[in-house]
């Protein structure tokens, strides 16, 4: 993934793109990455669902 | 003068350049070749419309309240990672490792423009009860890869990891077509013929 490609996603993906390229990017362009990393990265995951809906109700309540 | 979408042209181009440069230079740019071509491609159908379909059947020009610019988004990283954005040069190694991390990040993503949408009132309650019902499959699917991924790098035993990337892979794709289908506006239904 080169800047030329993220350029591009920017462009046709709007927004979003400056959040989730720059962590794949991250994933894929570490020289090595460990299994405790990968555990991390995947903590997400473990999030519920309802988890998910309160950190949005929680996010428009902001603004 | 008739206009062409520089998005499509963008997508025509990259695939052209792609393929031009695995096939006359394949000793270096095999691999980002065939990457830029599946790039240009993908984008080139994610943008494209059918010949059948008009501004209005597709929403072109109406305000939309996407909370991610495109819903898309998660796909597009999906195809992105199918593409194998390994092979354009960046690091190799660990890949499994890196597939885990992609996998989830992706799907958090989708999991949070999802969120926003539910919560905006724009989903329907058939359409929440699925996608909550998938995101628990996928859970269960990446507990599991990640548990067999951990046996693998500490006993060598590689078997279960195999299997339980691919029903990641499957619940991750399952989810996030799901979450883009039910963000798209409802068509209206075709005039019946006289």
């Amino acid at each position: 993934m080169n800047a030329a490609i993220i350029a591009q996603l920017i462009v046709q993906l709007g927004p979003v793109a400056l959040d989730l390229i720059p962590k794949l990017t991250a994933i894929w362009s570490k020289p090595e990455l460990t299994v405790e990393e990968v555990r991390e990265l995947c903590a997400p995951a473990k999030k519920s669902y309802d988890d998910y809906i309160a950190e949005a109700r929680a996010m428009l309540a902001r603004k | 003068m008739k206009s062409r979408s520089w998005k499509t042209t963008l997508g025509g181009l990259l695939a052209l350049i792609g393929a031009n440069l695995a096939l006359f230079w394949p000793e270096h740019c095999a691999k980002l070749g065939g990457f830029l071509a599946a790039l240009g491609s993908g984008l080139g159908l994610l943008f494209a419309r059918d010949n059948d379909k008009s501004s209005e059947d597709v929403g072109a020009g109406a305000g939309s309240a996407v909370p991610m610019k495109k819903l898309g988004v998660p796909l597009f990283a999906a195809l992105l990672l199918a593409a194998g954005l390994g092979g354009s040069g960046c690091a190799t190694s660990n890949p499994e490792g890196r597939l885990l991390a992609s996998t989830a990040q992706t799907v958090d993503a989708a999991m949070k423009g999802w969120s926003i949408w539910v919560v905006d009132g724009k989903a329907e309650p058939y359409s929440e009860v699925r996608v909550r019902e998938l995101y628990g499959r996928y859970q269960l699917a990446m507990a599991a890869a990640k548990e067999s991924y951990t046996v693998w790098k500490a006993t060598g035993e590689k078997t279960p990891w195999e299997r339980a990337s691919v029903t990641l892979r499957q619940s991750r794709d399952f989810l996030l077509n799901l979450i883009d289908a039910f963000q798209r506006p409802i068509k209206p239904p075709l005039p019946s013929s006289p």
